[in-house]
């Protein structure tokens, strides 16, 4: 029923969380790149989807996760979307710039697949 | 999971594939930024994946590979041939760790190790070392608890996407919710709501068995920007004892209303008094009388206080300073004159007095109690200790000792450093304690009370204590003591204090990074303290810092060698003699000394030891100050005593380098400036 986009240039992360949440009965929707991942916001909103969350890497060709966050909080239809960011080990100021950016959180890689799924409840 | 393996596989030999090209362009065009960038995602994105994968020797090998690009990156530097070449190597290994993972030959573990040894070669050395998967946090059983979570979140809070309603279900899971109040007070009127913005707060009550972390846990991404308090309340939390308390206050507390809500009303609840008269029991005078009486009454006991800058304080201190100055300025014109009437002298005495009193009042108003800086410290311990998987209980006693406003400032640090060094070294982990047959829980004391004039703090822990052996050939080691000089016990603690010499193995950090004790000594030193330590194998470790009351003032002795006038601070001054020839012995190794009383002290002239011309270079003939710091005395010599003089610091550091021996400098009355010594060093310089 909750429809989760990941956003992320890695197909290994992208298909191994899309593999976990489907597991645990969320939809999943997958983007390489920012710009991607607006592209796919867009195609949803067309069919009358709406995310209930997006997990974004940081990192990404095109257009990185820090400008993707910013661009989905200007848009007003998407703006109230949470994000959480998908950083490598403990980088703190990574999470902080992408709460700066807008995000509700974060979650470190590499992560349990519990604690990964323990962060998305908060959420969805 | 089997095709997520292939799937990595896959994706990482096109990366490689990709990395390798890049790496030949950018040997030809290193200022090639966007083909950095890719080059570093793609190492980055290799390390990620494969640890995901479960595949933990690509993923740390690429790491390092990552580190090393970081860095070339950030720095802008130029990229060796050698540091090419590594890279180059490293891609190859990757690319067979890669083909071994498929079902190739596997790589040898060792050639992996070697690889990445090579690869920190070209790494500064504050790089952090490889982490690996943290372990589950250790769950410290603390049988059922009640715990109080406040939270008030900011009213933006929902364009960050998070529902506290989630919060507090989340919270709700944890345990058993004994109370859930919801504060509406904070509500608008309809017409005024904006539904994008979030008014309510909450505060719930949970009966859990988890320890408080794992409550805390849940508000991890919202901690910062809101505020979010999770607190244990268990020994607090009684139901019986809730008659004693008003409505009101419960309400507080619940967090049903806030205190302002709760004056706001209280103000518009009628008095007594009003609803008296207006029941006609009693007429408007007699109330009156009744409150003027009371008022009376109430004024006795009250002390009224008001708010004032600290700017302004510091005014009021400066120009008493210079008061001091101008009147012994006027005292020394004045008493020039010979035949001056002994009215005069009485005159100036009675100034002198009420100056000193004046002078101690408006001290007295910029001290503050060191208490509260001392239970801020109580939060940092206990983070630091479940950083650090220890048990540490900080206790604190003369939280009602009073300082100087600026030395409080000014002394926080050091002593956050020098509990954070007890913490970090000094208390043992839980399971070594109780092999060495102590409680697990480890203990740091702080304490502060007046001494001798001055304030004395003290940082006790019950840790395992210094190695003084280690101590010593550590600075063996580092070059600050030479082998053939005997040191005692204290001496070689205080080599800790030494620059250069930092006893952190590694920097265990969060919050901030340690710093030597080094930093901490002289930081003391500037506050014209002392820091000493004592520490016991296997019991603890003591510091003890002495502080003067103020910065500003200093009661001084003035004394002269040659030309040169100086103070030294009556404090750090014992008596002054005059020596016999007999009193004088030469000792062999550590030159004269002299016997006063069956004591003998180090002998020590103040001319040679600042290098100045003297009048009176035999000890019979000058004047021999005896003058200590918390530990040790010396015969200092000197030509004359002039007398007693309270004078007004004047740091030298900005016009001159710092001189070994010198705190600082006065204006005299007489517009001539003296130099205040600094016993301290004085009394190290002697000893050398």
């Amino acid at each position: 029923m909750s429809l989760i986009l990941i956003v992320d240039d890695s197909r290994t992360v992208r298909m191994s969380i899309e593999y976990l949440l489907k597991s645990k009965g969320y939809e999943v929707c997958c983007a390489e790149h920012g710009v991607d991942g607006l592209d796919k916001l867009k195609n949803l909103q067309g069919q009358g989807k709406k995310p209930g969350l997006i997990l974004t890497d940081i990192n990404m060709p095109k257009m990185g996760g820090l400008e993707f966050i910013t661009e989905v909080k200007k848009n007003a239809l998407f703006r109230f979307i949470p994000i959480l960011v998908l950083t490598t080990e403990s980088q703190d100021s990574m999470k902080m710039e992408g709460k700066k950016a807008g995000a509700a959180g974060w979650i470190v890689k590499p992560y349990q697949p519990e604690q990964l799924v323990a962060v998305v409840k908060k959420f969805v | 999971m089997e095709d997520l393996v292939q799937v990595f596989l896959e994706e990482s030999q096109e990366i490689l594939e990709q990395l390798e090209e890049d790496l030949l362009k950018l040997e030809h065009d290193q200022a090639d930024k966007e083909l950095m960038a890719g080059i570093f995602r793609a190492a980055h994105t290799i390390k990620g994946s494969a640890g995901l994968t479960g595949l933990d020797d690509i993923s740390h090998l690429a790491h390092r590979l990552e580190d090393v690009l970081d860095q070339v990156r950030s720095d802008h530097k130029v990229m060796s041939r050698e540091c090419f070449e590594t890279v180059f190597q490293t891609v190859d290994m990757l690319n067979k760790m890669v083909a071994g993972a498929a079902g190739g030959e596997q790589v040898n573990p060792n050639e992996v190790a070697a690889m990445t040894e090579r690869l920190t070669f070209f790494l500064s050395e504050d790089t952090t070392p490889l982490k690996t998967v943290p372990d589950q946090v250790q769950q410290t059983k603390t049988g059922d608890r009640i715990y109080r979570a406040k939270l008030k979140f900011r009213d933006d809070f929902f364009e960050s996407g998070t529902d506290p309603l989630k919060l507090i279900l989340e919270l709700a899971e944890k345990g058993e919710v004994l109370e859930a109040n919801t504060r509406i007070s904070t509500l608008p009127a309809f017409s005024e709501l904006d539904p994008y913005k979030l008014y309510l707060s909450w505060t719930l009550v949970v009966r859990s068995s988890l320890p408080i972390s794992e409550l805390e846990e849940i508000f991890i991404f919202v901690f910062d920007d809101n505020e979010i308090l999770v607190e244990d309340i268990t020994n607090t939390y009684d139901i019986t004892n809730l008659s004693d308390k008003k409505t009101g206050e419960i309400m507080v507390d619940d967090g049903i209303i806030e205190h302002s809500d709760l004056e706001e009303n209280l103000k518009k609840q009628k008095k007594i008094g009003e609803l008296l008269i207006e029941d006609h029991k009693v007429t408007r005078r007699q109330v009156e009388h009744v409150v003027e009486k009371q008022q009376a009454g109430r004024k006795c006991e009250q002390v009224n206080t008001i708010r004032v800058d600290t700017k302004r304080l510091e005014n009021v201190l400066n120009f008493i300073a210079e008061l001091v100055i101008s009147h012994s300025r006027v005292k020394e014109l004045a008493c020039k004159q010979n035949d001056v009437e002994e009215e005069v002298t009485t005159a100036f005495q009675e100034v002198d007095k009420i100056i000193r009193r004046l002078q101690e009042e408006v001290m007295k108003t910029s001290m503050v109690p060191i208490g509260g800086t001392f239970t801020r410290f109580q939060r940092m311990v206990r983070d630091l200790a479940a950083e650090q998987g220890k048990e540490v209980e900080l206790s604190i006693s003369g939280q009602e000792t009073e300082l100087d406003k600026r030395v409080i400032e000014q002394i926080t640090d050091p002593l956050k450093h020098m509990i954070r060094n007890s913490l970090d070294h000094g208390i043992e982990m839980p399971d070594v304690r109780e092999a060495n047959g102590k409680p697990r829980g480890g203990k740091i004391h702080l304490n502060a009370f007046h001494q001798e004039g001055s304030i004395a703090i003290e940082i006790t822990d019950d840790g395992k204590g210094l190695d003084v052996d280690a101590i010593y050939r550590k600075a063996l080691n580092k070059g600050l003591v030479e082998e053939n000089i005997k040191l005692s016990k204290e001496e070689i603690l205080k080599l800790i204090m030494q620059p250069g010499f930092s006893t952190a193995q590694q920097i265990t950090d969060i919050s901030g990074r340690g710093v030597g004790l080094d930093v901490v000594a002289t930081n003391i030193q500037q506050l014209r303290g002392t820091l000493d330590l004592e520490t016991t194998p296997g019991e603890g470790t003591r510091f003890a810092v002495k502080l003067p009351l103020t910065l500003a003032i200093i009661d001084g002795m003035m004394v002269t060698v040659g030309e040169e006038r100086f103070i030294i601070p009556l404090t750090s001054i014992v008596e002054f003699i005059k020596a016999r020839p007999e009193d004088i012995k030469s000792v062999e190794g550590t030159g004269r000394v002299i016997n006063m009383r069956n004591e003998y002290l180090p002998l020590a002239a103040l001319h040679r030891l600042l290098g100045l011309p003297a009048e009176k270079t035999d000890p019979t003939e000058g004047i021999m100050v005896i003058i200590r710091d918390n530990r040790k005395k010396i015969a200092l010599l000197v030509d004359d005593i002039l007398g007693q003089e309270q004078v007004v610091t004047k740091s030298m550091k900005e016009n001159y380098e710092q001189v070994e021996g010198v705190a600082g400098a006065t204006i005299m009355g007489d517009g001539r400036v003296a130099i205040i010594l600094d016993v301290p060093t004085l009394i190290k310089m002697a000893g050398r």
